[in-house]
């Protein structure tokens, strides 16, 4: 597959926005849950098949929730950058970030993760629905907590986060919770560039 | 892993940490570390060198709680958990960047894990002082302090900050300035540590009057701001006329390889003193310098002042030097202090130095260079040091390059007449390898490539932008992160380094000229995250950029 895509670098413009709309389209037609091919496209290889996806999917599996935990429990990709709302908005969410990682990976050749403006930005693609949906008892500790004279440090600041997250993102869930998933992600992009610098120079580019 | 331990007894100074046991892990090693021993399972030969080790984070710029200090903005390092401290030492590099964390760079990469586990785990055993002031405790400050306090921190950093919990740092006590300088890095993302993002939206429900309040109850001190000013950026000043980029001052050999600063002199210091005597030109920069310095300790908005108010041999547009001015006077052949004497009366020669602008990341963090050597460091605002005065006919300042890029891979600086090798290698090698690297490297064209002397390198650093501090049209993907070696030598190395003092460089004996038997001297190098040029052993991984003369 990547081959084929490979090659639609070369393409001319008028060529690029139709393989944009193709590829619109493909991420919609991805998303649709009945589909068995799809199912198996949510799948974590799926993300992880992207080189750019490499290093997300490295740091994951070093976090508790990729699989360093004493059950051995491994989350879904998707699980937490698709939202668990309606199928209205996980469809939206599914086709249009779908396009994007094509579009990008492909076409305008992203090769690298750019930490620092999508750590900033990390509240927009993390979605507190998808924590909830397994942390079904975040928010009735959180409400309890409220009626307690000594609530731990964790129940008593979601109490406040759940008040505040829908107006600021800074109370949402991955506003505070960052290293759950792809901890030492910036210094592994950092080893990243500089190998690829490295491999660039010896191979003569001056 | 061996670790090798400090030789050089209770004496001050920066070297001080530095000269222990080469960085060998990958950041990421560092990154994930998990401290799982107590103090007593250190290796009783680690914990003596960290006692030691302990006086060089004291002698270089942190207060020890017993002295009892009223403030300073850097943190009491007694009291926190060890893993708290460990990570947020590692953190430092390129992510914690409130304040003055950026200084820490350094001793990241300077000290192995075990080195800086031993230093966590023994200030985790020290007590930090609790002093509060009578009239602050009784304060109005106080008490709205303690209000907010009790109903948004306490629950994790506990009883006024006497956190027991190792996930929340221990704040009780810790020096008002620091104090009210992390909650402002935390409400602007700049303190971006691992953890920060737990305290962000707690820092950013309040202003900096509560701040002010909160820190009250926290130090039991008043939070006092630190000097603020306008300062000269150097942007857009030309260069003087008649620029020609001075020699180091190293004579002295250190190496049988060729290819070391000594090997390459071409502009030597040369100075001329006015009739007067009270200003110094020198004759290759061009600049003309206040002979004399302060010869009191000022902070950086008295130093504007002073250079401002000063009148010398008739010219009155005297200023404070710029940082590559600073360095362009340090002799590196010289040592406490790093300058000719004659020419500069009056040259600091402890640990402390002159100011310099620009400020460096943070509008309180600004650049001196240290005359014991001639290091380039940051400082905090509220500190006092030296001051010696410069000026240019024309208002003209070393400051800003005049870069070509000549489309082969390299790039030509019309100002210091070098010429530079746009693409480096990306390896890291040690000060040998790398000047070995330059003299046999043959890249674009050119066979005759040498390692940099520190003022080369220096030279194309742009101290108006950061991370990295150069302009990245020029030189792109230069890395923030490590740093990059010199060909310089730290002159007094560990065994000259401190009393008994060497002589002058005119009086040194041939033995002394000739200190290639000297292995434990300290190489410079430059950190292009900021600007700062610091010494560090040998055997540190660095990257190479390799120079020639544009002739
Ligand atoms: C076709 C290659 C490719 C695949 C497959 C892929 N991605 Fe991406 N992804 C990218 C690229 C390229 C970016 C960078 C986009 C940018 O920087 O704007 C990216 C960015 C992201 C981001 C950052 C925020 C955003 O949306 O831009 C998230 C989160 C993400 N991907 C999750 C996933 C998940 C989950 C999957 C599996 C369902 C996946 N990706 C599959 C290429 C891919
Ligand atoms: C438990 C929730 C969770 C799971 C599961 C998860 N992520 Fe993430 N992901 C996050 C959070 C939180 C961030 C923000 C991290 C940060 O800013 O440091 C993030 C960030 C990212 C980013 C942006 C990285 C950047 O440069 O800042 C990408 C891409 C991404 N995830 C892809 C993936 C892929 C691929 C998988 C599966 C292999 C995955 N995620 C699984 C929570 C999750
Ligand atoms: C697919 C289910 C699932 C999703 C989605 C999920 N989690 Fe978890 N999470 C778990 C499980 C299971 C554990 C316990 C792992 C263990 O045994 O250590 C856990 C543990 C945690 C922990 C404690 C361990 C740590 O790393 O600090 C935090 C915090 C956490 N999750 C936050 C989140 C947040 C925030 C999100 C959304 C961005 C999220 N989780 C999404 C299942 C999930
Ligand atoms: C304001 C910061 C903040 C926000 C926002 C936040 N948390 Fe937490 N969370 C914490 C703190 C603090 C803890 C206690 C553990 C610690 O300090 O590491 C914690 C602990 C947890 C834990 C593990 C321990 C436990 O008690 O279960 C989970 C799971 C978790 N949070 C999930 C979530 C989810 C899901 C959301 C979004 C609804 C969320 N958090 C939002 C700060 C936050
Ligand atoms: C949910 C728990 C939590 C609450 C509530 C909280 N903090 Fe923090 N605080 C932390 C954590 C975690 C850190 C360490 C973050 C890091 O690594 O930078 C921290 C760090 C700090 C620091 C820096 C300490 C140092 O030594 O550098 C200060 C100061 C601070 N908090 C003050 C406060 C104040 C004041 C409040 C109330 C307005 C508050 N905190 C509320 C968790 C909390």
């Amino acid at each position: 597959m990547k081959n084929t895509f490979a090659s639609i670098r070369a393409l001319s413009w008028p060529a690029l926005i139709i393989v944009a709309i193709i590829f619109g389209a493909v991420g919609l037609a991805l998303a649709l849950p009945a589909s068995q091919t799809l199912r198996s496209l949510s799948k974590n290889e799926y993300c992880a098949s992207c080189h750019t996806m490499e290093p997300v999917a490295e740091t994951f599996a070093h976090s508790s929730h990729g699989g360093n935990n004493d059950s051995g429990f491994v989350a879904d990709c998707v699980s937490c950058h698709i939202p668990k709302s309606n199928v209205v908005e996980e469809l939206w969410v599914k086709g249009t970030s779908g396009a994007r990682h094509l579009w990008g990976e492909y076409v305008t050749g992203i090769t690298e993760l750019d930490y620092d403006r999508l750590h900033d930005m990390r509240t927009e693609y993390v979605y507190d629905s998808g924590c909830l949906s397994c942390h079904k008892d975040i928010e009735p500790r959180a409400i309890a907590a409220a009626k307690q004279s000594d609530p731990s440090p964790a129940d008593w600041t979601h109490a406040i986060a759940f008040e505040k997250k829908d107006t600021d993102s800074d109370w949402a869930c991955s506003s505070c919770h960052i290293d759950i998933a792809h901890p030492g992600l910036k210094w592994n992009l950092i080893d990243r560039k500089y190998d690829a610098l490295r491999e660039a120079a010896a191979g003569g580019n001056n | 892993m061996t670790v090798k331990t400090n030789t050089l007894g209770l004496v001050g100074g920066l070297s001080l940490l530095m000269a222990g046991a080469a960085w060998a892990e990958e950041p990421v090693d560092f990154y994930s570390y998990k401290i799982t021993k107590t103090w007593d399972d250190v290796d009783p030969k680690i914990q003596a060198a960290t006692r030691v080790n302990s006086f060089g984070c004291y002698a270089g710029c942190h207060r020890p709680s017993l002295e009892g200090v009223t403030d300073t903005v850097l943190p009491l390092l007694e009291g926190y958990d060890a893993q708290y401290m460990f990570d947020q030492w590692v953190d430092t590099d390129n992510r914690r960047k409130s304040g003055m964390s950026s200084e820490m760079k350094l001793f990241v990469y300077n000290n192995t894990i075990e080195e800086m586990e031993a230093i966590a785990l023994y200030f985790a055993g020290q007590d930090r002082k609790w002093d509060p002031k009578p009239e602050v405790v009784a304060s109005d400050s106080y008490a709205r302090g303690q209000a907010i306090y009790d109903k948004d921190c306490k629950i994790c950093h506990g009883d006024q900050g006497a956190s027991e919990d190792p996930r929340y740092p221990h704040i009780k006590g810790q020096m008002p300035a620091y104090l009210f300088g992390q909650m402002v890095a935390y409400a602007d993302y700049s303190r971006n540590t691992r953890d920060a993002a737990k305290m962000v939206p707690f820092a950013r429900m309040y202003d900096e009057d509560d701040y002010k309040d909160i820190v009250a109850y926290l130090s039991g001190m008043f939070y006092k701001e630190a000097p603020k000013g306008e300062y000269i950026t150097g942007i857009g000043m030309p260069a003087p006329k008649g620029f020609k980029m001075p020699d180091s001052g190293q004579i002295q050999n250190f190496t049988d390889d060729f290819g070391e600063d000594s090997d390459y002199i071409k502009n030597p210091l040369s100075y001329t003193v006015s009739e007067s005597g009270l200003t110094t030109l020198d004759n290759n920069t061009q600049l003309m310098w206040e002979r004399d310095s302060s010869r009191f300790w000022v902070d950086p908005v008295e130093a504007r002042d002073y250079c401002e108010a000063l009148e010398l041999d008739g010219y009155t547009d005297w200023r404070v030097p710029l940082v590559k001015e600073a360095a362009s006077i340090a002799d590196l052949g010289d040592f406490r202090p790093a300058a000719d004497t004659e020419a500069f009366l009056n040259m600091p020669r402890g640990s402390s130095g002159i100011w310099i602008f620009p400020v460096s990341d943070h509008p309180d963090h600004a650049w001196h260079v240290g005359f014991p050597d001639g290091h380039t460091m940051g400082q905090h605002s509220a500190s006092t040091k030296l001051v010696r005065c410069v000026r240019a006919d024309g208002g003209a300042a070393y400051h800003n390059n005049d870069f070509a890029d000549n489309g082969d891979g390299t790039v030509s600086d019309r100002l210091t007449g070098l010429l530079w090798q746009q693409n480096i290698d990306y390896v890291r090698r040690n000060w040998d390898d790398a000047l070995n690297h330059c003299q046999n490297l043959d890249y674009a064209g050119r066979t005759d490539w040498r390692s940099p002397n520190l003022k080369e390198l220096m030279s194309i650093v742009n101290y108006n932008k950061q991370a990295p501090s150069i302009d990245e049209t020029f030189f792109p993907n230069t890395p923030a992160e490590l740093f990059f070696w010199s060909n310089s030598t730290h002159v007094a190395g560990p065994v000259h380094g401190f009393r008994p003092l060497l002589d002058r460089k005119k009086d040194q004996s041939e033995e002394l000229m000739d200190r290639r038997g000297v292995h434990d001297s300290q190489k410079w190098m430059v950190d292009f995250q900021l600007g700062g040029a610091y010494g560090a052993i040998r055997e540190f991984q660095a990257w190479t950029r390799c120079v020639t003369y544009d002739d």
